[in-house]
């Protein structure tokens, strides 16, 4: 060990200790190397004459009352913890559920038709908007409930704004739990028919080669397209690992997120004419709306313009 | 010798090494690594924690070669504890030695 790692070494373990006591201790060994080296030892051997440096360093520590271990406790802890957690039942059932999700949406929009995909759309809309009313219905009970209880035994339940919206985070936890349950159980249940499909995996390969391989090699020589048919296969599952990505991460979220925009530009306005200055809101509101319809339209097009060109091969 | 015998007596015997004279760091460990056989590693902290303890008191001095040194002076608590130190050697040394006769 050099000189200059064993003051980074002190840097690194001592940084717990204000910063004179450090830079105390470590003039301390440097002026001791300096002597050793004066004394004709070389770098090397004037740090080890100190000895075991680890054991060294701990004896620093414990003269200041530390617990040596103090930074090397933190970090294997937490990730042994982390490990732990990723091994739980729990966790490897909720990543099962997870896969078994993404499986439902790659087979839905990998076998069903253009119009039946569409029909899902609107089942799903629907769907999350009547749970929306229902999750409404939900909020309202709570809050009427808890306000009751409030007016009835004022101070009783400590109802103020913190427990209530605890309450209102516990509920929106249960809530969304079961919205996804649902929606995963409803797009389970449209790919019935999947199983079937599967089986007859060799059929769609050539299907799907023939699709995405929509070059004119491919069309004046099928057996060509035939003999790769495995890049073709890659380039549909990437095309359908994108479409899992946006549909989990940006279109069901969306879809909240415009039916609540929704709903906050109808308050907002009716506030607006009830002479609240709530124009600004409004207008965000508005921008919200149309951003999303927006997004929904691209996505739309996006599914469409892709089964025209399938149905035109 | 040792381990566990080495850092017992290394307290006493740095303590006796600053009784006579106020000394600095490199000074002192050294006087003392020739006494007991240790790696010079081990006195820093040691003279660390008698610092904490207050048992030493350090001042810097300059010196005619290199950077100022930081020099050790023992302090009356650090007097008193080298005395009870001491006391406890002897007589466990005392006890000790005189069992190892009787039975050898």
């Amino acid at each position: 060990m050099t000189k200059q790692e064993l003051m980074a070494l002190l840097d690194k373990r001592l940084a717990i200790l204000n910063a004179a006591e450090r830079e105390d201790i470590k003039q301390d060994y440097a002026q001791h190397i300096e002597m050793k080296m004066s004394e004709g030892l070389t770098e090397q051997e004037a740090v080890a004459t100190l000895g075991n440096i680890e054991a060294m360093i701990d004896e620093t520590l414990l003269a200041y009352n530390i617990d040596p271990s103090y930074d090397k406790k933190v970090h294997p802890d937490i990730s042994k913890k982390i490990k732990q957690a990723l091994n739980s039942d729990f966790a490897k059932k909720t990543g099962q559920t997870f896969n078994k999700g993404l499986d439902a949406v790659h087979n839905a929009v990998r076998t069903n038709s253009p119009a039946d995909l569409f029909k899902m759309l609107i089942k799903l809309i629907l769907y999350c908007f009547g749970v929306f009313i229902l999750f409404e219905i939900g909020f309202l009970v709570v809050k009427v409930i808890s306000d009751i209880l409030d007016g009835i035994l004022p101070h009783f339940l400590m109802i103020d704004k913190i427990v209530s919206s605890g309450i209102m985070i516990l509920y929106v936890l249960i809530f969304v739990t079961a919205v996804c349950s649902m929606i995963y159980n409803y797009l389970n249940k449209s790919s019935v028919k999947i199983h079937s499909v599967i089986t007859k995996e060799a059929d769609d390969m050539s299907y799907d080669t023939n699709i995405i391989n929509d070059t004119p090699e491919a069309q004046s020589a099928p057996d060509t397209a035939a003999g790769s048919p495995s890049t073709g296969t890659k380039l549909f599952d990437i095309l359908v690992f994108i479409i899992k990505i946006v549909v989990v991460f940006a279109v069901i979220p969306g879809i909240f997120a415009l039916l609540f925009s929704i709903a906050a530009l109808g308050v907002f306005t009716a506030a607006l004419f009830m002479g609240y200055p709530a124009l600004g809101l409004t207008i965000g509101c508005l921008g919200i709306n149309v951003c999303a319809i927006t997004f929904y339209v691209f996505i739309f097009k996006l599914v469409f313009g892709e089964r025209r060109e399938k149905n035109e091969a | 010798m040792n381990a566990q015998f080495k850092k017992g007596i290394l307290e006493l015997v740095v303590l006796i090494s600053v009784t006579k004279r106020d000394m600095y760091g490199y000074e002192l460990v050294s006087e003392v690594s020739e006494v007991i056989d240790v790696n010079e590693g081990t006195i820093y902290p040691l003279l660390k924690r008698l610092t904490n303890e207050h048992y030493f008191e350090t001042y810097l001095k300059e010196s005619t070669e290199g950077p100022p040194r930081k020099y050790y002076h023992l302090t009356q608590a650090g007097r008193e504890y080298t005395e009870s130190l001491k006391a406890d050697w002897e007589s466990f040394y005392a006890k000790v030695d005189e069992f190892i006769k009787e039975n050898s």
